[in-house]
């Protein structure tokens, strides 16, 4: 359709390819559906932004399905239309980083630039630290300081079951107290994160629960077909904004359909937006737009019409619905489109449907431990039929390497092709399959009461193991792996001998 | 002297024992002098006597001054039988805060006292003594110049009268100051007709003088001449020239002694004042010749007291300890020039207020003048036509605190944290927020609560007023407004007259770090240190368990109390053992939302100091809730069948006012512009009800789904919670054989691979609707939710 030459064809996939990457990567801005959820949160936020008041909620969906979006995006927005920089303090946790009240208050000291912290270093010890902080947040009675924009991912994590939850306890009283302006927006994946909380935290939270569900519409609450959510989100991560590219059509071809023409210019205005990347993200990932600038418009028309064709094609509509079956995390479905773009090339300037399925075909069905046991050597693969074989004669009972070399000479012994091995070479490839972990040590030996200290002064040759691979995955492992003499698949199949 | 026990004797009597007629009790002998380590005493000295409760009680700082007005021994007492009787002598940061009054506000010395009637306890045992002192008791204008830096030598100015339980107020130590005062301040005005000669002008300004300016003895000659003269004798740094200038066309005659006459010359040896001393005496005693004749008019004695002390100070330096007290130089100036002329005029001397108005503006750069001055202003003094001020006391205070602000600045940031100097403070916002007042205001009233409240009252007032100690257990699930009846409480008692004044310290047992951090806050709120737990555990254990004899009482309030326990429940031990002691005077009320705390997780020792008082407050029931709700959202939109909806949801759930209150907020959030309905408290109660399983259910994928059927069929078959994933999937094998096709391009109808279940797993597990105890050959499942959940969100893809 156009003639482009081979070196501009390179430069112009290699533009297509690292704006994509950047925006399926970076972008954690951009949010789509759950419009009363959004909204519920941004009311959140610029209550307290705005107006001072104090709340706190919590924002739960399974993985994958935007929360921390929802609140980035919420955060954008908000900065957009108030002084957050200066009216607010936005400070985020981590309960798998901040894994202990210690860290945490810490961090929330530095985050806010409190007195006792110098650049990121904060001074003084756990107990004067915290009622430091706790006298500087009732110093905000007032209303006169900055609003606190608290965000706790994996919320979950903060709730020790162990210790006392002194942070979420002090959060909550100040937002209940309404001590300083501040709101508190914990994200978790746990439907059950409310009975983790000590009941004087529960009752001092809001009870507020903003649930977010994928493939919901959130109008009528019904849930949306995965397959177009799917597809959705496809041309959405894979199509360029048209804007980027220059213009420089030949003036006849615009003359001869003008008017067709200003209506695709407005019609592409309109959805630019939706495909563009966030201009805080590209100066988060110190890139520019300028880089972009050599994007032929015809080009990223074109690419845009591929992207729409390969929707329609229904070999990986296919392959799309098998994904949705699986599984509806918007992060795997991602993950394989990152892969899929990062395959682009100069030699290769389009996507490939049959690739992107294949991509998900591995993504579904994985088989990690198939391809472990396919690794093993022959040795190594015989011990462990031994010791499938011999956890299915005594029903489960763990074994040691004796009775794993017992049964394995007994068959070596009847087949004379296979040329015998030395005994501390089978105690290598015994060890070598306790390192891969497809042995286990068992932890639920007879005597209970002799503890670990005697079955850590036990000989390594009468050490019990279980075998931690499954038999469906030994069976698949042996069905596929190469050039395996016939005896071992015969024996295998024959379990009695 | 007895001396039954030598060895356990501390103190030795030096004099014969006082015989005491009155005193029929044979116990109790009387001495007159004593000795006790290196101390040797008798009646009428001045002591230091150590505080128990003060942070070190073994320095000066941690001991109060006192005279010993008494000496006995107590041969009943065995343990304690050396006992004296003390007139208290208080620091002025331990006086009571309404005794100053605020329009005069007094200026303190470091090392002042003031002697201190309030009711303490004067009996105390002559082994707390720390040293002997000395107190010299003076009139309101002398200056600490005179204690001549000796050490323990103090400075007393004022006493301490009480006026009422809490009413205290301060007046001059001295008898005869006193009674001059008494008299130049009502007279004063009395006198102003039977004198119509004097102006009245002069006599107001005199009078103010007086009475505002500390620096000024004013006495009358109702028989205080002896008092004037025994002052002027006594000031030994005086070297005042007093001049009898009476106004000619006055007959009231008005003594009026300047600080300095403008013809004394900087340069004066103390010969020479201690001649102008004579002259002084001389002058006075025929003044009062003079005034004796006449006797029918009163005559204003006006002194200055110059506490400029020549031997001292070098004259250079005279000029830069002025003092901001600078409009006492002037008036002083003008009463000069009035009395000399006989006119009232003002005497403009600008020169001097040029020099110095920059000493008294900016403190900062007085240090900086003081430091660097001493060369450029020395010819200052030298000159003859400046005029001669009088030396106004160069108070402590007013050097100090530049240079503790200089001294400040290059202190880092964790020198600045361990002396706690930080003052807690947030970012200040750049835009303000629009509804301010709208926050502020909030009903603070506890209806439902009247009960609870006014035992707790009962139960503080009377350990208050019966100077005993006692403990409270607080119990009641959470929102039930424990914290704030007791809150309230305690402030009705704050403000009741008839109590004593006491020291409230409140504990939350989450607000700390660790439960022994609950020493250090205690003590930060009772003497303003930081000091580490351990120290902090010992200071309050001796000033617990030691009997004080100055002390305030304590109310404690520990909240949260079961976040106090740990293994060894020591600091709980501690507080109730200090508690049960009847000297500490210590109140505890321990709040905590379990009733059987004591029982279930106290260890016995910790209960039974806890005690039996026991107040519960059970959860607010469904009309109680509806009172807090219309009381703390008076004037909200809400239908009167909402709150009902909510109060009764509530109270049959928790009785949780925060909760009640919390649904109430966000109903109305729903209706935001319309009066809440029914339909939005509905709404409010659905979110709040967390129960997000079906839809939880619903948006897992096909696959999750079928897992999740698969679990609550194999769960429903055995009966047993937990299966396993092999077992699950022949489940789950047979359901896709039923369903057919699980998607349309599936190339057979099976279930999922054990691998890919084991990820699905791991994601229901994630969200825990399954539980999975990842077990690698054979992991377990639990399933999370109710079968009957699943079966009800999964019914859509069966049909």
């Amino acid at each position: 359709m156009h003639e482009i030459n081979a070196s501009q064809l390179s430069t112009q996939i290699k533009l297509i390819r690292k704006y994509l990457k950047l925006k399926i990567i970076e972008d954690n801005i951009t949010f789509r559906d759950h419009a009363s959820e959004r909204k519920h949160v941004y009311e959140l936020i610029t209550k307290a932004v705005l107006h001072g008041e104090s709340h706190s909620a919590l924002i739960i969906g399974p993985r994958g399905c935007g929360k921390t979006a929802l609140i980035n995006s919420v955060l954008h927005q908000v900065s957009k239309e108030a002084d957050l920089v200066n009216d607010a303090i936005v400070v985020k946790l981590n309960g798998l980083i901040h894994h202990d009240d210690k860290v945490a208050l810490k961090s929330i000291t530095a985050q806010m630039q409190l007195e006792n912290a110098v650049g990121d270093r904060v001074f003084g010890t756990f107990a004067e630290n915290l009622s430091f902080l706790l006298s500087c947040l009732m110093s905000g009675t007032d209303r006169r300081c900055k609003s606190m924009v608290f965000i706790l991912e994996q919320f979950d994590m903060f709730c020790h079951s162990t210790r006392t939850q002194t942070l979420l306890y002090n959060l909550f009283d100040i937002t209940h107290s309404k001590q300083a302006p501040m709101c508190v927006l914990g994200v978790t994946n746990r439907i059950d994160v409310m009975e983790l909380l000590e009941k004087r935290v529960k009752s001092r939270f809001s009870h507020r629960h903003i649930f977010i569900f994928p493939n919901e519409n959130t109008e009528n609450s019904e849930v949306k077909s995965p397959l177009s959510n799917c597809k959705e989100m496809l041309v959405q991560c894979l199509s360029m904004p048209l804007a980027l590219g220059r213009r420089d059509l030949p003036k006849k071809r615009k003359g001869r359909k003008s008017i067709v023409s200003n209506e695709e210019v407005m019609d592409i205005d309109s959805t630019d937006s939706q495909y563009s990347i966030p201009e805080q993200i590209l100066t988060k990932c110190r890139t520019d737009v300028k880089q972009f600038q050599h994007l032929e418009w015809a080009f990223l028309e074109d690419w845009n019409s591929h992207v729409q064709s390969l929707v329609q094609d229904q070999k990986l509509v296919d392959s799309l619905e098998k994904l949705c079956y699986y599984t509806v995390n918007e992060q795997i479905i991602k993950d394989i489109l990152f892969q899929t773009v990062s395959k682009l090339s100069p030699s290769k300037p389009y996507i490939d449907a049959i690739e992107l399925s294949n991509t998900i075909d591995e993504t579904v069905s994985s088989e990690q431990r198939v391809k472990l046991l396919q690794s093993l050597s022959i040795l190594e693969l015989s011990l462990v039929i031994a010791m499938m074989h011999g956890i299915e004669i005594f029903d489960g009972q763990p074994m040691n390497f004796e009775m794993v070399l017992h049964r394995y000479t007994k068959f070596a012994n009847a087949n004379s092709s296979n040329q015998s091995v030395p005994r501390p070479v089978v105690l290598k490839a015994f060890e070598h399959l306790q390192q891969l972990e497809i042995i286990m040590p068992s932890k639920s030996t007879d005597s209970h009461t002799l503890g670990d200290t005697s079955t850590s002064r036990v000989q390594k040759e009468y050490k019990l193991y279980t075998l931690a691979a499954p038999v469906h995955d030994i069976k698949e492992a042996i069905k596929s792996y190469k050039a395996l003499p016939t005896e071992i698949t015969h024996w295998f199949n024959n379990t009695i001998d | 002297m007895p001396r039954r026990k030598p060895i356990i004797k501390s103190v030795t009597w030096l004099s014969k024992e006082i015989p005491n007629d009155q005193n029929l009790n044979t116990f109790f002998h009387y001495y007159q002098r004593f000795q006790f380590k290196e101390i040797v005493c008798e009646v009428g000295d001045y002591v230091l006597v150590s505080n128990a409760d003060a942070a070190e009680p073994d320095t000066e700082g941690g001991c109060d001054a006192a005279k010993i007005l008494g000496l006995y021994e107590d041969r009943s007492n065995n343990s304690d039988p050396f006992r004296a009787k003390l007139q208290w002598y208080s620091k002025p940061d331990d006086l009571p805060k309404g005794c100053v009054n605020p329009s005069e506000p007094i200026n303190f010395y470091s090392k002042e006292v003031v002697e201190d009637h309030r009711p303490f306890d004067t009996d105390v045992s002559i082994e707390t003594f720390f040293k002997k002192c000395n107190i010299i008791l003076t009139v309101t204008k002398d200056t600490d110049d005179i204690l001549r830096k000796e050490k323990y030598t103090y400075i007393c100015r004022y006493r301490l009268i009480p006026a009422g339980r809490r009413k205290t107020y301060l007046e001059p130590v001295l008898e005869e100051e006193r009674k001059a005062l008494q008299l130049l301040c009502t007279p004063s005005k009395n006198m102003t007709p039977k004198t119509p000669k004097t102006p009245s002008s002069l006599v107001k300004r005199m009078g103010r003088i007086s009475i505002s300016e500390r620096n000024w003895s004013v006495t009358k000659n109702d028989g205080t001449k002896l008092l004037l003269k025994r002052a002027i004798l006594a000031d030994k740094n005086d070297k005042v020239t007093p001049k009898n200038t009476p106004k000619s066309s006055e007959s009231t005659p008005i003594v009026e002694i300047p600080a300095t006459p403008k013809s004394s010359s900087l340069i004066e040896t103390p010969k020479s004042s201690k001649k102008l001393n004579k002259n002084n005496i001389e002058e006075i005693l025929s003044m009062e010749l003079k005034e004796n004749s006449d006797d029918e008019l009163p005559t204003l004695i006006i002194r200055q007291h110059s506490t400029a002390t020549p031997k001292r100070k070098t004259p250079q330096r005279k000029m830069y300890d002025e003092t901001p007290k600078k409009v006492l130089v002037f008036e002083e100036e003008k009463e000069t020039h009035v009395t000399r002329s006989g006119r009232v005029t003002r005497n403009p001397v600008t020169y001097l207020e040029q020099e110095l108005s920059p000493v008294k503006r900016n403190p900062r750069r007085a240090v900086k003048m003081d430091s660097d001055s001493e060369d450029d202003f020395k010819p200052a003094p030298k000159t003859p036509k400046m005029p001669r001020t009088p030396k106004t006391p160069k108070t402590p205070r007013t050097p100090r605190t530049p240079r503790a602000s200089i001294a400040r600045t290059p202190k880092s940031v964790t020198k600045r944290i361990l002396t706690s100097e930080l003052t807690p403070t947030l970012h200040s916002r750049a835009h303000s927020v629009d509804n301010i007042d709208e926050l502020l205001s909030e009903n603070k009233s506890l209806p439902g609560r009247e009960n609870q409240l006014h035992e707790i009252l009962s139960f503080v007032r009377s350990k208050l007023l019966h100077g005993t100690s006692g403990c409270m257990y607080i119990s009641g699930v959470p929102g039930t407004g424990k914290t704030a009846t007791v809150n309230s409480a305690l402030k009705v008692l704050k403000e009741e007259q008839e109590l004593p004044d006491f020291q409230l310290v409140e504990v939350n047992g989450m607000r700390i770090a660790e439960p022994r951090q609950a020493y250090v806050q205690i003590y930060k709120q009772l003497t303003g240190k930081s000091v580490v737990w351990e120290q902090a555990c010992a200071l309050l254990e001796k000033r617990f368990t030691n009997p004080g004899p100055r002390r305030t009482p304590t109310v404690l309030v520990v909240d949260e109390l079961d976040a106090l326990c740990n293994r060894r429940q020591d600091v709980l031990y501690s507080i109730m053992e200090w508690a049960a002691h009847n000297t500490a005077l210590l109140t505890v009320l321990a709040v905590a939302n379990t009733m059987d705390l004591p029982e279930r997780a106290l260890a016995a020792r910790v209960a039974s100091r806890l005690g039996l008082t026991r107040l519960t407050f059970p959860p607010y029931t469904h009309t109680q809730l509806q009172c807090i709700v219309a009381t703390r959202l008076a004037g909200a939109n809400v239908t009167p069948d909402a709150v009902q909806l909510i109060a009764r949801k509530v109270a049959a759930v928790s009785g949780d006012a925060r909760r009640a209150l919390a649904l109430c907020g966000r109903a109305l959030e729903i209706a935001a512009p319309q009066c809440a309905g029914l339909r939005a408290v509905q709404l409010a109660l659905d979110e709040a009800a967390s129960s997000a399983t079906v839809r939880a259910i619903r948006s897992c994928s096909a696959a999750e789904r079928l897992l999740l059927r698969a679990t609550a069929a194999e769960v429903e078959r055995t009966g047993s919670d937990e299966t396993t994933l092999s077992r699950v999937l022949a489940t789950a094998a047979a359901i896709v054989a039923l369903d057919g096709r699980p998607y349309r391009s599936a190339t057979s109808i099976r279930a999922p691979t054990p691998s890919q279940a084991q990820a699905i797993c791991a994601r229901l597990a994630a969200i825990k609707l399954l539980l999975m105890e990842p077990k690698p050959s054979e992991p377990r499942l639990l399933l999370n939710v109710s079968a009957d959940d699943v079966h009800y969100a999964t019914r859509e893809i069966t049909a």
